[in-house]
Formats: C-alpha cells, structure tokens, sequence
C-alpha cells in the first residue's frame, strides 16, 4: 500500500517535487520514507546534505552498494539535468514570448475589425483540427514537475502525455496570462527606452528583434543580445533557484532558436499583407554597408521606431516615417494596439494555441495565394518573352530574305524601294528590342493575347516585385530613353554650368535641390542614416539624379514633390527582391524622366499650341480639378457632393495635393499601394474604351501607326494630329488621374461620411505627417487596399470619356 | 453671450520662400515640436488650433502652403476667403525677404480686402549669437529694422521668432488674434465662407449651424 501511495506521487506533478532521485527499481527501499518525509523542499541537493550522516550512510550502503562515488555522479547528473531542463524551460519561455510578441505585433497592424473578420474565418476551417505546434518540445522526463516554472510547460499541449495535460489545463489560463504579462513588461522596457539612457544599448535592439520577425540569418550581434537577454531572464529565475544560479547561466542552443523563430516568420508575404511582413527584407542589401548597430527598418528602410533610435550624439526628435507599413509606430500607438491584441487573446478560450493556429491558416492561405500569382506571372513572362523571341527570330529571316532578294536584283528603282522596306524593317526592329515598349505597347502590337493577360494581372495584384523594376524601365519609357554616356554628361554639365558659367537658373534649381535633400525621406535609412548621422547611399543619387534634371530639362526645372517621386524610384533599387534586372542610378533617371515625360498627364497649351508637361500646366490643372468636383463627384459619389457642400470643403484643394504629390505620402495610401498605383498609370489600358471616343484616342488596337509610341502624340506632331481640333485632345493619363482619384473618394465615402467634420475630414485627405496627435492616429488606421481600388477604378474609366472631359474643359466657365 | 465664448474659426494662410520655416513655426504652434528635417510641403497642409485672447477663443484653420516659387500660381487657391495670414522670412536669407515683400504686396491686391497680415522673420534662434560690432561675419542678413521698416509701410504686424527654440512663437498668433476685427471673424466664420464660384450652393442650413457653434449670433443674415 505506502509502495502504490508512492508511486502515485510520482506520477501525480503537482504534489511530487522530487526528481527520481532514485532509480525506481528501487522503489521498495526503506529510504523512500525518509525523503518523502524531507521533500517539502524543492531540490534533492537539498535532501541528501539535510539527511543526518547514519542516513546517507545506509542510503549508500544500501543504494548505492557502499559506493559514496556513485551517490555523487548520481546526484550530479540529476543536477545536470536539471540544468539542462531549467535551459530548455527558459528558451522555451523565450520563444513563446517572442512569438507572443510577434503576434501581438502582427495584429497590431491589422485593424480590430480586420482581426476579428480573420479569427472568425479561421475558426471554421480550424476546428477540430488540432494542429500540433512545431515548438521544440523539452525532452524532460514523464513528470514533468518542475513547479518553479509551473506555467512553462502549458505549451507542450495536446500530444502530450496525459499527467500533463491535466496538469496544463490548470495551469493554462494563469500561465497565458502570465505569460501576457512578461510581454506587457517587455514593451513597457522597450516604451522606456528613450529615457532610460543607460539602457540604450540594449533596449533598441531588443526592439529590433521585437519588430523585426526574424532575421534569417542571424548576426553575431543579434546571437549576442539573444544571449544577454538570456542571461537576463536566468537571472529572474534563478532568483527564484537559487542552487542553479550560477551553474544555468548558459545561454541556450542558438541555433535551436533560431530555427523556430524562422520556420515561424520565413513566410512568404501575403500580397495584400506584404506590410505585415517586413523583416524578412530588412535586411539591408549587398552592397550597402552594414550599420555598426543592428537597426530597426522595414523593408524600403524606412525607420520603424525613430524614437528608439541610439545614435552617438544627439537625440533625434522626429515624427514616424510618413508612409510605412504602419508598424508600431509612436509608443502609445503600440501599447494601445498591444493591449488590444492582448484583449482579443484573452477573449479567446483558449488563447495562444488558437491565435498562434489562426495566424499560421492566415499566412497559409496567403502563402498560397500569393504563390499563385507568382506562378502566373512567372508563366505569363515567360510566354512573353518566348513570344517575343519568335518574333525577333522571324523578322530576322524576312530580313534574310530581303537581303537575298536585293542582291539578286540589280534593278536600281527596285533596289531603292527595297531599301526603304529593309530600312523600315530594321527601324521596327530597333524599336521593338524593347519587348513592352512605352506603357507596355509593344504588346499591344505584336502580342494581344498576354497583354490582355498582362493588364488584367497589373489589376489584379500590381506588378509583382520581382518583375517591377524590368517593366518600369520599359513602360515609362526609360529604356528607349536612356543614351548611354549622356547621363554622365549632364551630371559633368550641371558641374560646370553652376560652378563656370554660372548659369543663373541652373544655380537657382541646385540650390532649392539642395534645400530639398535633407529633407527627402528623413525617416529612410537609405536616404538618413540615422545611426551614423550622416546621409544615406540614396541620398547621394537623389541629389545627381535631380542635378541631371534640370540641365536635362532647365526649361521645366525642379519642381517640389519631383525629390520625392525620385526617392520612391529609388526604393525600387533597394528592393532585394527584384531578381530581373537590377536597376542603375541611371536607369532610375530615365525612368523618371519617362514619368515626367511621358506617364504624367501632360495639358495642351493652346497659347504655344502645343502639349506641356505636367509640372507647367497648373493652370489647366486647376480647370480639371473642377471638372472632377462639379461634373464627376456630383454625378457619382453625390452624397460625398453633398457632405462637402454642407462642411464647406473645398476638396478641390485636397485633390490638387493628391496630384502635386502625385499620390506620394497620403495618409490612406501605403507605400505598397502607392506602388501598384503606378503599375496602372504606367500601363496602356483603355483597351475596352467605349467606341465613341475612339476618335480621339490615337492608338486603337487597329493603329496601324509605323510608331510604337504613339498613344501619346509628340508634342510637335500633336499639333499636325490636331489639325484645327474642334476637341483638344485628353490625354489617357487625364483620364487615370480622373478615375484614381475618384475611386479613392468612393473607398472613402462612407468613413468621410462618418467623420462628418469639416477639420477632420481636411486633415484625414490633405495631411500627410502625422504631427498633429490630437486625431490623426486614429485618422491613419483607414487605408485603402489596392484591390478595393482597382474594382472602382475600372468602374470609373469605363465612364470618363475623353470626350466629355474635352467638352467640359472647353466649356469650363458654364461649370463656375 | 453670457457664456463662455466658444471658438471662432479663422482661416490662415502661410507664405513664404521655400525652407524658411512655415512648416516649422505651425508645428511650433500647434504641437510645441520641432523636427530638424521637416519634409517638404507639397500643395499645402491643413491644420488647426485654438488660441485663447483675453476672453474670446480663437481657432485658426492653418493652411500651410508650398513655400516654392514656381507654385506661386497655386496660392490664390488657399489665401481666397483667408482672414489672416503670416508672410514668413528667413533672417539669414535676403532673397526670402524681397520674396515677403511680394507676398504681402500680393496678399493686399488680391485676397480680401479686410486680410490681417503678420510679417515674421524666422530663425531668429541663429542670430541670437551675432555680436553686434561684427557685422561681416553675422547670420543675420536682414535686420530688425527692415522687417519693421515693411510691416509699418503695409500696416501689418511684425514679429522674429524660432521656431527651434520656440521664441515669439505663439505671439506671432495672439498678435494676429487680437488685431481680427471681432466683426469680422463672426461673419467670416467657416460656414459662411462660400467662395464666388460655389455662391448658389451655399446651404443656408449648416450656416446657421456653424455660426450657432462659433457663437456668432451676429451672423450673416
């Protein structure tokens, strides 16, 4: 009977505190009553030296086969092993609270509602679908009794065996939220850090760690602080053991950490939640130098934390980055969204497993998803491409031919005409190197079928990263652009008409740049090292690119918003992603310059007869401001009409700041979406116009024009095209700016609709810094998803017309 | 009006050379912040803030615009209908004061006619250091008296301030608050500011609402 009653001690782990001192074998031996009798205390180093001398005697005598050595290997490898398990409980404590952290973290980046929606869709597929946790379990032995870190053991669930599991489900609610608590401590550390100095060292990188998901390979430096933090939590601990103080101060297997963390966060990024993800890319990129601390940036390098920013010498007070992510930007943003992560966690029956479980079915379906469109595009690449090779190859041989032919004639009338022909074929050939062309119309000549493919794809996510870079060189009309050598010889002109000749305007245009640098993207790391205090590498190429602008273009000059337009063409350059072709500062040049060119709505000036560019038509800019009020909001978004009327928004003012900052930095809009946003302006797509306005348009899918680049007439040829020109001719990208900026307003709506108020609605529409705390961080949660945008956008292209826009704008003081 | 006055809306314009601190000197005003690189503006930036004058509460609709000349042709957008406005300088920069003087001129042939208009020259926190004997060697390029010199020729105010160090700040708008003809500021209040062009859309019903809320009884009937 006292045998049984021991055993099911043994067994039972909350009374049981003993480690199995001795081999159960021995489990008749008369000493038992004597430690169950001192086992009050926790650890069995304790018992052996409370034992009087006679006792540890016989226990050898008896045990041990009058051999004292074996009591003190066996006593040592219980010791050992405790360690060991103390270490494994730790890390393992350790991992679950950054995990608990990056959950917390990611759903702070969703809104409450967008959490809730995503539970509750989980739920359904999750049920009864226990999915076991790929957590490291702790090889400890079946009893799992170590009741100094009682809460520690409630994540080996479900598979476990049975003792625990009844063991875990008294301890699972205490423990969740214990566990919630070391969190909440955690950030309060991390939400100090800008006031505790001596701390700095330490805490940004914790926060680093705490941001950054994961780091797929680790760096000494993080390895470092995983070690000191280690250290850390050993110390709490051990407060609590104090025989294993010393001896547990090893940190933990790091590679066994790391591991975890990755399988966790290695995910691919959900297209519509690529900003949930921004650690994986964080890291800066090849040729970039590495800053001396590890740093806290998202994957554009924008600073996610400024505040917690250590730099040598002075402290930096500055607001957010603009447009990131949103990540847990200012402190009370943070702590708010944490506590509300941690509300919905403990709404939840059973917290940590479900949401853990929940996060990974997100991530799952987007893994796939996002899979999908990759592989789509991957395929429709390489159609176009195989397509395009085709082609090359047959204009290759009709050349062949024509060659053979002229040499068999000698016929010198015919010679000549055949000359023409060969001419013409070699000139298209030239063109067509480019496979896209300008606003991707090489497809639409030769290659119907995958441009239809092509732009419902771009409407359906937006160019995928990888391939961004190669079709905006293209589509903007970059490459056909770019001269090789000539950027280097403006760069050289801008030097010496500055500095020689003293060129009044060029000086003038440097010198507003040069005002400017500083103050393009502060909150970049590419553009403002803030850990170094000095610029960035963009910084650098943002100033030689604007430099080779204005002697490029002295006759449009720089204007202000072009700093940021080339900034975010240059966020491109450090998108580690990208694995066609990896962009030049050069490259990027033309690329802008296209944009200016080309991809901005240009206006046509009946004074000088002929098309300006964008930057030179405020003006008629203004006009068609009122066009989009008076004719398009009135008509389709009437109650927004209406709203705007009684609060007396002027919103005209509000969309010219949309369009001066073409689309840049607005409180609704992420960098992600801004992106997309100029995948559809820099794609040829009114393809389904309705016929009646094909007169006007240039190019039809029927042109049978010579030129590839001729959706937009040049601005000398346009005069000819416009012959007397009862209607001016509306550019496409009118019309794209027209119906973007419609479809914003109509994603809006209904919020403006609830805002109600004539301050807030101006400061949620026109105010991009979020310096203003009174309501502009409860204003920054809305923002548009590029899907929501693109389905209205469609809507409304499909009911501008050139036409009418035309009509109106010659009509326009009948609309005042 | 027995009760407390409730706020009065004004509406104001900034204006002023490219980087001489327009941005800075509103996010002085209404966040008592400072940042070293202030972005760009781009069109404008709408803000606001109450400022308390004696008895009547004053709240200013700041428009702060693009200091850039070449978006010069953009500004009768934000200054139409603007009750007040602050002509921004740098004291380190004579350009940016000959570019005030053009503003203000502007201001008084084209916005309204009643427009209180402040003059300031900013960063006045790095001047604070120029000893007055070595003139070649100071930041200051444009003195005090110049700057007052103009405000007393157009009849506008004049103040320095730092919008670093914060110095005048605030008293740049107290100024202009007191000088607003009360009058003034009750039948300019927002709601009954319909501009030219909008004249027949003007709701007459949240007129009156909005002058009930900024306690203009007074309101234009």
């Amino acid at each position: 009977m006292g045998v049984s009653n021991r055993n099911r001690n043994y067994s039972n782990p909350i009374t049981n505190n003993t480690e199995s001192l001795f081999p159960l074998d021995n489990d008749d031996n008369p000493l038992f009553s004597i430690t169950s009798a001192s086992n009050q205390h926790n650890e069995h180093s304790d018992k052996v030296h409370e034992l009087k001398v006679a006792q540890i005697q016989r226990l050898i005598q008896l045990k041990y086969r009058n051999d004292p050595i074996k009591l003190i290997k066996q006593l040592s490898y219980e010791l050992s092993k405790k360690e060991s398990e103390l270490v494994l409980i730790q890390q393992q404590n350790f991992i679950k609270q950054q995990k608990l952290i990056r959950l917390c973290i990611e759903f702070s980046n969703l809104s409450t509602l967008e959490i809730n929606q995503r539970l509750n869709e989980m739920d359904k597929d999750n049920e009864g679908n226990a999915v076991s946790l790929n957590r490291p379990q702790p090889i400890i032995d079946d009893n799992n009794n170590n009741n100094n870190n009682n809460n520690d053991h409630n994540d080996n669930h479900n598979d476990h065996n049975d003792d625990t599991i009844t063991n875990n489900h008294n301890t699972k609610n205490v423990s969740s939220v214990s566990s919630l608590k070391s969190i909440t401590t955690i950030h309060e550390h991390d939400l100090l850090a800008p006031t505790l100095g001596s701390t700095h060292s330490q805490l940004p990188i914790i926060n680093q760690t705490i941001h950054h998901h994961s780091q797929s390979s680790p760096s000494p430096i993080s390895s470092n602080w995983l070690t000191k933090w280690f250290n850390n939590s050993t110390d709490d601990l051990s407060s609590s053991l104090p025989h294993l103080k010393r001896s547990s101060s090893t940190p933990p297997i790091n590679g066994n950490e790391n591991t975890t963390l990755n399988s966790h966060t290695n995910v691919k990024v959900p297209v519509e939640l690529e900003s949930m993800s921004r650690s994986d890319t964080s890291v800066l990129s090849e040729s970039e130098p590495n800053p001396s601390l590890a740093i806290n940036i998202d994957k554009y390098g924008f600073f996610n934390d400024l505040n917690n920013i250590t730099t040598t010498t002075t402290t930096i007070s500055s607001t957010p980055p603009p447009v990131t992510q949103s990540p847990p930007q200012s402190s009370d943003e943070s702590s708010n969204s944490l506590s509300n992560s941690i509300a919905i966690l403990i709404q939840n029956k059973n917290p940590i497993n479900q949401t853990i479980n929940h996060l990974r079915q997100i991530s799952k379906t987007h893994d796939i998803t996002n899979q999908q469109i990759e592989n789509e595009w991957d395929l429709l690449i390489r159609d176009i491409n195989r397509e395009f090779y085709r082609r090359q190859q047959q204009q290759q041989e009709q050349l062949q031919l024509q060659q053979f032919q002229q040499s068999n004639n000698e016929d010198s009338k015919f010679f000549r005409s055949i000359n023409k022909i060969k001419n013409r074929v070699i000139g298209s050939n030239t063109e067509d190197l480019e496979m896209y062309g300008l606003m991707g119309l090489n497809l639409v000549k030769h290659d119907e079928t995958n441009y239809i493919k092509l732009l419902g794809l771009i409407h359906k996510s937006g160019i995928l990263i990888k391939y961004r870079n190669q079709l905006w060189y293209e589509f903007s009309n970059g490459k056909n652009l770019c001269v090789n050598g000539e950027y280097q010889e403006l760069l050289n002109r801008s030097k010496t008409k500055s500095e020689i000749e003293n060129d009044l305007i060029i000086s003038k245009n440097i010198e507003q740049i040069n005002l400017d640098l500083h103050r393009t993207l502060p909150s970049n790391y590419y553009f403002n090292n803030l850990i170094e205090l000095k610029p960035g590498p963009n910084f650098y190429k943002l100033q030689r690119i604007l430099y080779a602008f204005i002697v490029y273009k002295p006759e449009i000059g720089y204007y202000q918003g072009m700093n940021k337009l080339v900034a975010n063409l240059l966020l491109l350059v450090n998108q580690p992603n990208s694995t066609t072709i990896l962009l030049k500062e050069e490259d990027i040049f033309w690329i802008f310059i296209g944009i200016i060119e080309e991809i901005l709505p240009r206006y046509y000036n009946p004074i000088e007869k002929k098309y300006e560019l964008f930057y030179q038509s405020f003006s008629s800019i203004q006009i068609d401001l009122k066009i989009v009020n008076h004719i398009y909001i009135k008509k389709y978004l009437s109650k927004l009409y209406g709203l705007f009327d009684k609060l007396n928004v002027d919103v005209e003012i509000i969309i010219l700041n949309w369009w001066l900052s073409l689309f840049i930095d607005l409180n609704f809009l992420d960098l992600d979406v801004w992106f997309k946003i100029f995948d559809v302006l820099l794609i040829h797509d009114d393809w389904d116009v309705t016929p009646d306005t094909s007169s006007t348009v240039a190019v039809t899918t029927t042109s049978t024009s010579t030129s590839t680049s001729s959706s937009i007439p040049e601005p000398i040829s346009a005069d000819d095209n416009n012959q007397s020109s009862s209607s001016i001719e509306v550019l496409p990208n009118v019309i794209k700016f027209f119906a973007l900026t419609l479809s914003m307003l109509k994603i809006l709506e209904n919020y403006l609709l609830a805002l109600n108020d004539h301050d807030l609605i101006y400061k949620y529409l026109s105010y991009t810094s979020s310096t203003d705390n009174n309501n502009i961080s409860t204003l920054d949660k809305f923002k548009i998803k590029y899907s929501e945008l693109i389905k209205s956008y469609q809507y409304f292209t499909k009911r501008i017309s050139k036409v009418d826009v035309s009509n109106y704008r010659k009509h326009k003081l009948k609309i005042n | 009006m027995s009760f407390p006055n409730p706020a009065t809306s004004v509406k104001l314009v900034l204006l002023g050379e490219a980087a001489v601190g327009k941005s800075s000197l509103v996010l002085r005003f209404v966040s008592n912040d400072f940042q070293e690189n202030k972005e760009p503006t781009i069109g404008a930036a709408f803000l606001t803030q109450k400022c308390t004058i004696g008895s009547k509460v004053i709240k200013y609709e700041i428009w702060d615009t693009a200091g850039q000349e070449r978006f010069a042709s953009l500004a009768p957008m934000y200054y139409r209908n603007a009750q007040a406005a602050i002509v921004v300088y740098d004291v380190t920069k004579p350009a940016s004061f000959i570019r005030a003087r053009h503003w203000v001129k502007e201001l008084h042939e084209q916005a309204s006619k009643d427009i209180t208009i402040a003059l300031v020259g900013n960063k006045y926190d790095l001047v604070e250091q120029d000893s007055p004997e070595d003139e070649e060697n100071n930041m200051r390029k444009v003195s005090v008296e110049e700057g007052q010199n103009l405000a007393d020729e157009e009849g506008i105010l004049f103040f320095e301030s730092s919008a670093k160090s914060g110095y005048n700040v605030n008293d740049i708008f107290i100024g202009i608050g007191s000088k607003i003809p009360e009058s003034k500021v009750a039948s300019s209040a927002p709601g009954g500011q319909g501009s030219s062009n909008t004249e027949g859309r003007i709701d007459l019903t949240s007129n009156a609402a909005n002058n009930n809320r900024s306690g203009g009884g007074e309101c234009a009937c």
